[in-house]
Parts: C-alpha cells; sequence; structure tokens
C-alpha cells in the first residue's frame, strides 16, 4: 500500500473539491498549451492553412482530454491511475513531418492509428521485461524526459518565437517576474497559493506582459474572431497508409511508450514515500492507454500523443497529484474543443510565460530523475550506462545537425534526446549486465578480522547488483554480527562460507558452517545483563541477526549449519 | 576506527569516526579507559562519524559507560546517524543512553 509523501497537499487518491479541481485542471492546460505549437508546425510543413490549424488544435484538445482521463484510470488494464497528462508531444513531430509531406493529414492520421496499435501491443511485453529497465535506467529516462524540454524551455524564456529569432530583453524581464514569482508563490506560499502557484504566477507574468505591451489588441483578435460554439471535425480528412512510414511512426510509439515508462515511473515516486521500484503492471497499464489514445487520435483526426513530463512536473511542484484533477483537465479540454472561443485563450499565451512555466515544471522533472538514480548503489558498469546514454542524449541537443544524415526509418530515435538516451541505456544497461554474477560466496577463516572482509565484499556485489544501499547496509551487519558471535562463543573453528543471492526482488544470505547451532532469539535479552550474564551476547547476537533480516532461518543437520537470511529488496 | 577528543569545561567530548565491532571496539577501550583512571567520569561521545557498531562494541560501550557511572559520572551520545540509531534502539540501548542531536543542549545536561 503507498504512504502519501508528507510533501504532497493532494494525494492521487484524494479529492481536492470541485472549484479546486477546475482550478488545477486549468492550470495544467495551460501548462500544456505550449504543445499547441506542434500541429501548427505540421501545418506550416506541408503548406496548410490558420483554419486547418486551429481545427488541428481543437482535435488535440479532444484527443488529449480523453487520453488524460484515460492515464487516470486506476481500475481494469487500462491506464496507470495518476495524474499524467497527454499532449501532442514531440515524440511524433519527426515522423509526422515526413507522412505530411508525402501524403497529407489523412495519412498522419492513419499512421498515428497504426502507431497506436503497436504501442497498445508493447504495452502488453513491458511487465515481462524488469530486468531491462533497472533504477538507474528508469532515473535516467526520467532525467532526459526533463532535459528533453530544456532547449524549448529556454528559448522561450528568452522570447525566441516564429516571430523573433533572437533574445528578447523585455520578454526575458517578464519571463524573470513570471519564474520568481512562480517561486516565491511556491517556496514561501503555504496551502493554496503553493497549489495555485503557476496559475497565480502566470496572471503576474500576464499583468507585467500587458504593462510592458506585449498583449496588443491584435492579440486578443484571434480569440474575438473564434466562434463561441463549434462541433471538431471528427474524422474530417480521412486515413491513409504507406508502408515506407511504418517504421519511422514504430519508432516514435516506441519513444512514445519508453517516455510515459518514465513519467509513470515518475508518478509511481512522487505518490509512495516508500517507492522501491517501477511497477511494471501499472506501467503497462499507463502505456496501453498511451497507445489506445493514439488510435483515437488517429481515428479523431489528430497528431500522436504522448505524457507530458511537465505536467508531471507541475504536479510536484504544487504538491497535488490526485487523480480527480486528471479528469477535470481532460474535461476541460474536451469542452474547449467545442468552445473555440475559450480555446483560444490558451493559444495566445505570451512566449515568455510559456518560459517561465517550463523551466519551472522542468527543474522538478529532473531532479525526480536524478533522486531515482541515486536510490542505488552505482558502480562503474552503472556509471557508464548513466553518463554514456546522458552524454549521447545531450549530443542532440548541443549538435542538433550531427544526426542530419541517418537512415530516416530511425531518424525519429536520433530526433530526440530522450530517445537516444533511453535506447542508449538500455542497450548499455543489457551489455554491461555480462558478467554480474546474481549469486557469489565468500569463505571466512576463524582468527581473521572478517568485519571489513565482509563490508568489502558486501558493498562490491551491492554496487555490480545496483542494490539499496540500505538494503547492503541490513545484510552486511547480520553476517559481521553472526561472525563475531560466532568466533566469540565457538561456534566454529572451522571455515564459514557466505553465500549471497540477489535478483531485484530479493536479498539472500546463506551461512554455512560445521559446529554448534546458533540461537537467532526471538526476544530481546536484558542489555543491562550483557556485563553480568555470559550467555546474553551470544544471545543478543542472535536476536539481532534475527532482526536485521526480513526473515531469518538456522537448520541444522549432524553439525552442519546453516542461517538463512531474507531481505526485501 | 579513529577517536578524537576534546575537553568542554569538565566534559570529554570523543569524536568516534569509522567502525566499530570486535576488532576494533579493543582500541577504543585503550583510548578511553584510561582517562577515567585519570579522572574524568563525564564523557560526551559524538557519533556523527560512526559507520556501523556491532552487538560486541554496544557491550564494550556499556562497560565504559558503567565504569564512568562508577565514577559518579555518565555517557552520553551525540549526532547519531539513523542507520546508528536503528541499531541502538534493536539492542536495547537506547534506554540506556541519552541521545542529543545539539551539542550544546548534550553538554548543559550534565
Amino acid at each position: 500500500m503507498p504512504r502519501k509523501p508528507s510533501n504532497l497537499i493532494y494525494g492521487v487518491d484524494e479529492n481536492p473539491g470541485p472549484i479546486a479541481l477546475v482550478l488545477m485542471g486549468l492550470q495544467h492546460i495551460s501548462l500544456m498549451s505550449i504543445a499547441f505549437i506542434f500541429p501548427v508546425i505540421i501545418i506550416e510543413a506541408i503548406g496548410g492553412n490558420l483554419e486547418e490549424a486551429e481545427g488541428l488544435i481543437r482535435m488535440a484538445m479532444l484527443a488529449t482530454g480523453i487520453g488524460t482521463i484515460l492515464q487516470g484510470i486506476n481500475r481494469g488494464p487500462v491506464g496507470s491511475g495518476y495524474l499524467c497528462p497527454l499532449l501532442n508531444g514531440p515524440a511524433f513531430l519527426s515522423a509526422s513531418l515526413m507522412a505530411g509531406k508525402l501524403g497529407g493529414l489523412s495519412l498522419i492520421f492513419g499512421m498515428t492509428a497504426v502507431a497506436g496499435v503497436f504501442e497498445a501491443f508493447f504495452s502488453r511485453l513491458l511487465s515481462r521485461m524488469r530486468a531491462v529497465f533497472p533504477a538507474e535506467v528508469t532515473g535516467t529516462i526520467v532525467t532526459m524526459v526533463g532535459i528533453e524540454v530544456v532547449p524549448l524551455s529556454v528559448r522561450k524564456f528568452l522570447g525566441i518565437d516564429p516571430t523573433h529569432s533572437m533574445p528578447d530583453s523585455t520578454a526575458v524581464l517578464i519571463a524573470m517576474i513570471t519564474l520568481g514569482a512562480m517561486a516565491c508563490f511556491n517556496v514561501w506560499g503555504k496551502g493554496k497559493l503553493r497549489l495555485y502557484s503557476v496559475l497565480l504566477g502566470m496572471i503576474v507574468g500576464y499583468a507585467a506582459s500587458a504593462m510592458a505591451g506585449l498583449l496588443s489588441p491584435d492579440t486578443f483578435r484571434v480569440m474575438m474572431e473564434a466562434p463561441f460554439f463549434a462541433l471538431p471535425a471528427v474524422g474530417h480528412y480521412g486515413f491513409s497508409f504507406e508502408w515506407v512510414l511504418l517504421v519511422p511512426f514504430l519508432v516514435a510509439a516506441l519513444s512514445s511508450a519508453l517516455k510515459t515508462m518514465g513519467d509513470v515511473t515518475t508518478c509511481q515516486k512522487i505518490n509512495d514515500a516508500q517507492w522501491k521500484r517501477p511497477d511494471m503492471v501499472n506501467i503497462s497499464g499507463g502505456v496501453l492507454a498511451c497507445g489506445i489514445s493514439n488510435i483515437l487520435s488517429g481515428m479523431l483526426g489528430a497528431l500522436g500523443q504522448s505524457v507530458s513530463s511537465s505536467n508531471i512536473g507541475l504536479s510536484i511542484a504544487t504538491g497535488a497529484t490526485s487523480r480527480r484533477i486528471a479528469y477535470s483537465t481532460g474535461i476541460i479540454l474536451i469542452l474547449l474543443a467545442f468552445f473555440p472561443k475559450f480555446a483560444s485563450i490558451f493559444v495566445i499565451m505570451p512566449t515568455p510565460i510559456m518560459g517561465a512555466s517550463l523551466i519551472f515544471a522542468v527543474s522538478f522533472m529532473i531532479l525526480a530523475g536524478l533522486q531515482i538514480i541515486m536510490s542505488r548503489m552505482i558502480d562503474a558498469r552503472k556509471t557508464f550506462v548513466i553518463g554514456i546514454s546522458i552524454i549521447f542524449g545531450l549530443s542532440v541537443e548541443f549538435a542538433p545537425g550531427l544526426y542530419r544524415d541517418v537512415h530516416p526509418w530511425i531518424k525519429p530515435i536520433f530526433s530526440s534526446s530522450l530517445s537516444l538516451a533511453t535506447i542508449c541505456a538500455v542497450v548499455l544497461n543489457l551489455i554491461f549486465r555480462i558478467g554480474i554474477a546474481k549469486t557469489t560466496s565468500l569463505v571466512l577463516t576463524p582468527g581473521e578480522n572478517p568485519s571489513e572482509d565482509i563490508d568489502h565484499f558486501m558493498e562490491e556485489q551491492g554496487r555490480a547488483w545496483g542494490a539499496r544501499s540500505e538494503v547492503i547496509y541490513k545484510a552486511k551487519a547480520a553476517m559481521i554480527e553472526f561472525y563475531e558471535a560466532a568466533a566469540e562463543s565457538a561456534l566454529t573453528r572451522k571455515p564459514v562460507t557466505m553465500t549471497a543471492r540477489f535478483d531485484e526482488f530479493n536479498l539472500d544470505v546463506d551461512m554455512d558452517y560445521e559446529g554448534k547451532p546458533i540461537e537467532l532469539a526471538a526476544s530481546r535479552p536484558d542489555a543491562r545483563n550483557l556485563l553480568t550474564d555470559p550467555d546474553a551476547p551470544l544471545k543478543l547476537a542472535g536476536y539481532m541477526i534475527r532482526s536485521l533480516a526480513d526473515h531469518a532461518a538456522m537448520e541444522s543437520v549432524a553439525g552442519r549449519n546453516r542461517v538463512h537470511l531474507h531481505f526485501n529488496h | 576506527m579513529k577517536v578524537w577528543s576534546k575537553r568542554q569545561q569538565d566534559v570529554v567530548v570523543l569524536a568516534v569516526q569509522g567502525r566499530l565491532d570486535a576488532a576494533t571496539a579493543p582500541l577504543f577501550e585503550e583510548q578511553v579507559l584510561p582517562m577515567i583512571s585519570a579522572g574524568d567520569k563525564n564523557f560526551l561521545l559524538d557519533l556523527a562519524g560512526l559507520d556501523y557498531i556491532s552487538s560486541a562494541a554496544l557491550r564494550r560501550l556499556l562497560f565504559f559507560a558503567k565504569r564512568a557511572e562508577d565514577q559518579g559520572g555518565r555517557v552520553v551520545l551525540l549526532s547519531v546517524q539513523n542507520h546508528i540509531l536503528e541499531i541502538l534502539d534493536m539492542a536495547g540501548f537506547t534506554q540506556l543512553f541519552a541521545i542529543f542531536a545539539d551539542q550544546d543542549e548534550a553538554l548543559r545536561s550534565f
């Protein structure tokens, strides 16, 4: 049973009430609105008009609204049960551009639906792939999920958009005011102020933009001219299919699935104070929801969807992760698709406010990833998996033209720092698993000082296994406790063999020796008797061994003894 | 294992670093027991740098505290890390020793 972390105001199962749900839904949509740029990019690339762009944005609202609700469902096979909003993210951008240029919108939608089917199928395999995604891999993915948004965030923060190719000092000032306000409300604000820190920061940013003349009557013309009510043109462009685009869309679907994995992992972690490892069944549900959403996107006439990392960052920052916010966000998005006048409010957000909001949310996202990485012991193998993956992931951002000439089929992998880092992390993890023994032994001879030997042995193994340091610490303590007691009470004069076995869920230690058995006392002897009762030290050692392990057992046959210790991992 | 000592009025502050186990506990005793013989009786054990302690070392610690008490003094613990605290609690030592997080507060307790 997950335990709600103390920093959350509204945990995943809690109900913030109707007014808070609407306000927090709007807060999430404000941040998601940044992604409405992607439909515009596609329409511009294929030579479409403004009407088509507006139509595609409204279809994005409808499709991602449904997707966000599906993702929030916590019963049945579909959905992760978390506040994990979906949007038309960059995962499908490259493939959609290729499809748009080759066969227009109908080909984009047809291929998106096919990609959704693949993603749904892939989700069913995930629960069997636990070994492929240990903490260092998922942590790297989550970190890169945040880092991937950095270039976009900083460009927006500096006021760079289609009409401004260079940083603009007024925009930077507004972005700083907005980000400063958000940070102040979040750090020093209590309760509601922290809950709505992004929304309040945006209001401050809008006020600053108005004073600086960034919100001119021209800006509002789009809103004024939009109709009050209009039915979304569902399936208006039809579907088509092209074999040559299958690989790019399957790679895009894979990127989307891996991104969902990282994001759902973050959601699991931020909602459980005792989080230890990714719940792959839950992640499968999340990826299935994403796959079904992409099938819907294709059928309705919207671009491919993936989970929004920025919104998860927002939920961490505000301390509100209730799944009901996912429902309210989804419902408001669906309604906006029918009311273009209101929908246009989110399309006219000034660039620096978008940048400030993104930087605010991304900060939390990157830290969540680093925390997952550092939850495990790190050795040279893990260092390479994490380091190399991040370096090559960042290379996509640092040198954008570097992978320009890769084959178009695999271009989606190289078009995103997240995709490339993820593929690197998964492959390197599989390579560096070679040679890691899951079972390993140490033989100790009485008379030697075993404490340091046991310490080094378990530390080294713990790092190779990527085990949690607190579990290794307890195992070491129990092993040293046993050996010291065995030597002091002369339980044996022959070598003791200590065998440790590890998998992601269990650490088992067997200590085999010839001699007298040790009593693993269920009750603690009175510590005050340690200096007077000669039996008390051995009893205390037995009690400590039993208490340090999650399960301890003693087997004794014809003078051969085995102390078995089990530690949950 | 290393022990640093300094005097704060009539209290000896002992900072212990490293591991205290069956092998190192006698070294600890070699350093601290002569202080009691020399007339010191109040000790503040700063355990911020202690990585590990076994029950064999706990027994030595108890012996040290008993000797201090015999002289009319006491031993209190300072800055105990969580994993060490868990072991002290498991062994029942949190009932035998006063534990402080703040050095001034610990010194005032004597």
